[in-house]
């Protein structure tokens, strides 16, 4: 009995004290996991729904005619559709006075233009918004914008009267036809380039599309796989394949919103074509990105078992946080930052002289140097590293050249036999790593080739031609390249120097515009312009510029993506560009021990490349 | 063999009796060291051993025995007091119980609630820091996008700008917000004014305190966490506060930005010690009102039975007309009912028992005086007659003479109901004055020497040689002492009967002692009874009426004295009165034994008795051949205490 009570009494006390202790606020504590970090997707994921704008509320003239300018929108993806058409581009008459929505003619097309806007007038009855539209091309109903050559800037007088009713504008005297500007391409469209494999089907070429922001995922996702399942646009033709004919899409591709998994039902037919559902799969992966996070192939509703599909060879490998650099120090070809990569064929007495590089990645790192080769000539050196003899050999060509570009390496339907492109005396040199041949590749018509630069894909080209900027494509005459389906891009720089893929579907050009040196970011069909503004950059005659686009699955191809690192060579040295500026490459500390005496000094790098 | 007391346990003999346990195992353990000590045992052993050795001779030693005794024995004391207050008390037993389960419950609820308080609102903290949170990483990296080149100056400007915005964005108090690089290209900024901290710099301090290092190397893997921390990033203390961490984006080289949030505590530790103490104080408030309300509730139960206790005890005592008082219908209206009428019929039993022996005395008593008119009348009578019998007839003067006798032995018979009914109707009065005893001894037994000559038996009287005085009534004492030495020489058999006179200083006694046939056991008992005679085939020699012991005893129940009676079959009997020496004192001891030193003795003197059955076994005796069988010497027999009433 006495245990008993003690016990309660015990209990009594403990209980009686547990509120001065035991709970309150933790002074200290083990960390808690709360969540993986949310790895950036895009934000596409979270994108509003976008509204066209509406005259309402206008009352600027200028402010209406941006506008106007934008109320084109989506109008091409109505397809042949002439009613839905229709509906879109109410929008665009919606600006209109009911006289001039009368005769306006819509037309079957949007071009898309680069306005140029002078500083409104006014006249009689309202004002007078003088525009000079460059047109830029058409952009159709596949979301490519094809461009326009030769067609030349028009200048309108927009007239700006108030409307019948009320105190808001309309414009009286619209051009006719669709039009929309660069900006609401910008913000109307989202790039979502497609891909393809190219004639021997070992790289994915993308194909830039624009698909209108207003769709939603299921939308977007299906016009984007009925795109790739209607082809190739006509720059990418040449040098691409589409898709097999058995591969049919059945039904609208279904997301899953629990899981975010993207169901793609494919019809019977595509049974028999069950080898070539790989490459498929592997396409709709990066077509449809940031919005697949899985995806699954059906057929006839029955899952298949494709497992992650094939390796894109361009993307940027995991892991990787600086792309690999590489210059030219004291006439030797080193790697100068970035992450290390083993590149033994640089270990050669004949890694000297050189004035520029380029090193070709894949199994058989291929080298291509220029060396100099006597007062004012330089030659092109071609080396490789042999697993066997472990040692790296290298053997001249026949070409020699007063001036020379940056080589710029390209793998050909012949896995041995890679190839170089280097531009020459102004002509464009395809050089043979297994034959060591040269041949002439200059594209027809064109003098002057200063520059040459391939994309990541292995399959565009990017040349700079008598100081304009052409992007074309390169077909293979059995395993030596050749440039086709060049279209120039407008850059609006008057003397380019040098040109660079920065993005898959971007090049960066440097050159001078209005006197001063700068660097311009753009789209190949040049509908989107970006001016990269750095400090420091006034004040450096650029002669080259290189870049490494990031290949990302999980990157957001929108204008939003990453631009990928640029370096530049100016006055003679290479130069690093950050996101605001420009900065000298910093030096190495001298390497190997200190000599008695003065300290050796290594002169600064220059020709900076990343690899190929 | 006596059964041990349980303290008495057998040791090795050097135990005092009461160390009994405790001594045995420290014994045992000192042998048992010695016996290990010495054997060659590791170094480790022995070391154990003297720690032991040395414990145990601490406590043995005397301070420290004393210092047990002292402070020990109080509290034992005090828990002794607070256990028979506990037992006693109905109330105090309610009422501490009460205290400690109420104390018990409100310190449990007190608990929860104070807990799922704290817990809510630190949850609703982490849930509204985690949103901030995750909306300041989703700002950061925007901001941050491709200026993340390790070695980019736009870094150095970009992140105190963001640090800035975020902080001022901040809800919730003082945020602080802080930028941190895992690798070295924040370094710069530390280095100048701009701090990647704010509003505090000593923020980043905090981040970088080896107190968080588990938190950074959890976000350093990429994952968003947080953590309860107590610091002081801006120099006013130490607070508590709520680190969040999250990465951000990668820097080109392999490093990690990270963002860091100190969200302050403050308000909910305010909140939380109100609420605590208010707990505290309305649980401390609730207990103890608790307490009273049981007290008061107790009152009302344990009232009626108190008072019920005491009504029971005064019925007990002898007020028969005590009853409850009987409020409503309840239990212990219930009980009340039960009591009164239990009370009811005790006192109608006892008043009619009372009422049958009081009539049966007033019965005698009437008869007795009744008597005596026609007694006188036939004694005079009968005196004449026995006066004028020589003129009668041989036959006739006989008859005169039995008849004279008879009228004389039922005049004492009469005078002897008349005394009986006295005492019971308590009229007896005594008249104690201080007496000496000795003449009043010499004077009963002389009284009866020509009894004792003609039953042929001695009487021997012993007296001390000085007076012994008491406060007695002489002629009661008389009677006594005439009635107990008659009766012994009735029984005597021939044999000497001694009366024996002692005093000391509370108490005189004086023993009767004769060696006849004795009483059988159980018949002491008996032997005062009102006419009770052991063998009813002996004639009365005396002629008594058989209420001689009856009136002798309550003769020395008056004085406040004993009457005891002592016997042995063959062995005779003793017969002992004690009466204090002052009149109105307790008797505690007598100076005389009431069995006499000579009880084993059978009779050495005179023929043997006709029937002498041995103690062992037989109650009813039969006259036998004589018993040789040897004395057992030591058996008490028997004995029979008549006391008066205290």
């Amino acid at each position: 009995m006495n245990r008993r009570r003690r016990l309660v009494v015990l209990l009594a006390v403990a209980a009686a004290a547990l509120p001065l202790v035991g709970c309150g606020v933790p002074t200290s504590g083990p960390p808690i996991v709360v969540k993986d970090a949310h790895r950036d997707r895009g934000s596409a994921a979270s994108s509003k729904p976008i509204e066209k704008k509406t005259p309402v509320g206008v009352t600027d003239p200028l402010i209406l005619v941006h506008r106007y300018l934008e109320a084109a929108a989506w109008a091409n993806e109505a397809g042949p559709d002439s009613e839905a058409i229709d509906k879109v581009a109410e929008a665009a008459r919606g600006f209109m006075t009911s006289g001039a929505q009368a005769t306006w003619q819509r037309g079957q097309e949007i071009t898309v233009v680069r306005p140029r806007f002078n500083i409104p007038t006014a006249t009689a009855n309202g004002t007078r918004v003088e525009v000079a539209l460059e047109p830029i091309g058409v952009l159709n109903s596949r979301g490519t914008l094809e461009p326009r050559t030769g067609a030349a800037t028009v200048t309108h007088q927009f007239n700006v009267v108030p409307a019948e009713r009320g105190l808001e504008l309309r414009i009286s005297n619209p051009p006719q036809g669709m039009i929309l500007s660069d900006e609401g391409l910008g913000e109307f469209y989202d790039i979502r380039p497609i891909y393809f494999w190219d004639t021997g089907y070992r790289n994915l070429v993308p194909d830039l599309r624009y698909v209108g922001r207003s769709a939603s995922p299921a939308n977007e996702l299906m016009k984007l796989t009925n795109w790739l399942r209607d082809g190739p646009s006509e720059f990418l033709r040449p040098a691409v394949n589409p898709l097999p004919a058995g591969i049919e899409t059945k039904d609208l591709p279904v997301i899953d919103s629990n899981s975010g998994v993207v169901r793609i039902n494919l019809s019977a037919k595509a049974a028999s074509v069950q080898s070539q559902l790989a490459r498929f799969l592997t396409q709709l992966k990066w077509s449809l990105r940031p919005r697949s996070g899985t995806l699954e192939l059906l057929i006839e509703g029955q899952r298949t078992d494709l497992g992650a599909g094939l390796a894109n060879p361009a993307v940027t490998p995991d892991g990787q946080k600086d792309p690999p650099r590489f210059g030219v120090v004291d006439g030797r070809v080193k790697h100068i930052g970035g992450d290390s990569v083993a590149v033994p064929v640089l270990n050669s007495d004949d890694n000297s002289g050189v004035v520029s590089a380029a090193v070709l990645r894949g199994a058989a790192q291929q080298v291509a140097l220029v060396r100099e080769a006597g007062p004012g000539r330089v030659r092109l050196w071609l080396g490789s590293y042999n697993q066997a003899a472990k040692t790296a050999e290298y053997t001249s060509t026949g070409l020699t050249a007063p001036l020379m570009s940056r080589p710029a390496g390209v793998t050909t339907p012949a896995a041995n036999d890679p190839a170089f492109l280097v531009a020459a005396d102004g002509k464009l040199f395809a050089v043979s790593v297994a034959s060591k041949q040269w041949t002439d590749r200059t594209p027809v018509g064109m003098n002057g080739v200063t520059a040459v630069s391939v994309a990541r894909d292995g399959r565009r080209v990017a040349l700079v031609v008598g100081g304009r900027v052409y992007v074309g494509v390169l077909a293979f005459d059995g395993s030596s390249p050749f440039v086709t389906q060049l279209q120039e891009v407008h850059s609006g720089l008057s003397d380019a120097v040098g040109v660079a893929w920065s993005r898959e579907g971007w090049v960066v050009v440097a050159g001078r515009s209005a006197g001063q040196t700068s660097l311009v970011e753009l789209t190949i069909d040049s509908a989107l312009v970006e001016q990269i503004s750095l400090r420091n950059l006034q004040g450096l005659a650029v002669t080259r510029v290189v870049a490494d686009p990031m290949v990302r699955l999980d990157s957001d191809p929108d204008r939003g993506g990453e631009r990928g690192q640029i370096m530049l060579e100016a006055n003679g040295r290479a130069y690093r560009v950050y996101s605001t500026s420009v900065d000298e490459w910093p030096q190495d500390p001298p390497t190997g021990p200190a000599p008695s005496g003065a300290p050796a000094k290594q002169s600064p790098p220059s020709a900076p490349f990343f690899m190929d | 063999m006596p059964e041990p007391r349980h303290r008495e346990i057998v040791t090795d003999g050097s135990a005092a009796p009461g160390r009994g346990r405790r001594l045995i195992d420290a014994t045992r353990v000192r042998s048992m060291i010695k016996a290990v000590r010495d054997r060659a045992l590791p170094w480790g052993l022995r070391l154990v051993s003297l720690v032991v050795t040395g414990l145990v001779a601490v406590r043995d030693s005397r301070p420290v025995r004393a210092l047990r005794r002292g402070p020990l024995q109080h509290a034992a004391r005090l828990a002794a007091q607070a256990r028979r207050a506990w037992r006693r008390s109905l109330q105090l037993r309610i009422v501490s119980i009460t205290l400690v389960l109420s104390a018990l419950l409100v310190g449990v609820f007190g608990f929860v609630v104070a807990s799922r308080i704290t817990g809510g609102l630190l949850d609703a903290k982490v849930r509204s820091a985690s949103r901030q949170v995750d909306q300041g990483v989703a700002y950061a990296a925007s901001q941050l996008k491709g200026v993340t080149q390790s070695g980019d100056p736009a870094l150095l400007s970009t992140v105190p700008a963001v640090v800035v915005a975020l902080g001022n964005t901040a809800q919730g108090g003082q945020v602080q917000v802080v930028m941190r690089a895992t690798d070295s290209s924040l370094q710069p900024l530390t280095a100048q004014a701009q701090s990647p901290a704010w509003p505090k710099a000593g923020a980043y301090d905090v981040v970088s305190s080896p107190r968080l290092v588990s938190l950074r190397e959890e976000v350093a893997r990429g994952k968003v966490a947080r953590q309860w921390v107590t610091a002081d990033p801006d120099g006013t203390g130490e607070h508590r506060y709520l680190v969040f961490g999250s990465p951000v984006s990668s820097i080109t080289d392999g490093g990690q930005l990270e963002l860091y949030y100190l969200f302050p505590l403050d308000n909910e530790v305010a909140t939380v010690d109100l609420v605590r103490t208010t707990l505290f104080a309305t649980g401390v408030a609730l207990v103890g009102l608790l307490a009273m309300v049981a007290a008061l509730i107790t009152r009302l139960v344990v009232r009626p039975v108190r008072l019920a206790a005491r009504t029971a005890q005064r019925l007990s005592a002898g007020l028969l007309d005590q009853r409850m008082e009987v409020h409503g219908e309840d239990d212990l209206a219930r009980l009340a009912a039960s009591f009164n009428q239990m009370a009811a019929n005790l006192q109608r039993q006892i008043v009619r028992l009372e009422e049958m022996s009081r009539l049966q005395r007033r019965f005698t008593s009437d008869v007795s005086h009744e008597l005596r008119t026609p007694l006188t009348t036939v004694r005079m009578a009968a005196d004449l007659i026995f006066s004028a019998r020589e003129a009668f007839d041989p036959a006739v003067a006989r008859s005169a003479e039995l008849l004279q006798a008879e009228l004389d032995r039922f005049e004492g018979l009469l005078a002897d109901l008349l005394e009986i009914s006295r005492f019971d109707a308590g009229f007896a009065m005594l008249d104690a004055e201080p007496t000496d005893l000795v003449p009043v001894v010499r004077r009963a037994a002389d009284g009866l020497a020509s009894v004792a000559e003609r039953a042929g038996c001695l009487v021997e009287v012993g007296v001390p040689a000085a007076p012994v005085i008491a406060e007695i009534d002489p002629r009661r004492v008389e009677r006594i002492l005439r009635n107990l030495v008659g009766n012994a020489i009735e029984h005597s058999e021939g044999r000497p009967v001694r009366v024996t006179l002692s005093a000391d200083e509370s108490a005189v006694a004086v023993t009767v002692r004769d060696h006849g046939v004795g009483l059988r056991p159980g018949e002491e008992k008996f032997v005062f009874n009102r006419f009770w005679r052991a063998d009813p085939s002996r004639a009365r020699q005396t002629g008594g009426s058989g209420l001689g012991l009856s009136i002798s005893i309550e003769d020395a129940r008056l004085h406040g004295g004993w009457l005891e009676a002592w016997g042995a079959p063959g062995r005779g009997a003793q017969f002992r009165l004690t009466l204090p020496v002052r009149a109105g004192d307790r008797l505690v001891s007598s100076p005389l034994g009431l069995v006499p030193g000579d009880a084993w003795l059978r009779a050495i003197e005179g023929p043997e008795p006709a029937a002498a059955p041995t103690v062992a076994g037989s109650i009813a005796a039969t006259p036998t051949a004589a018993d040789t069988t040897a004395v057992e010497p030591g058996i008490p027999a028997v004995t029979a205490d008549r006391r008066g009433a205290p």
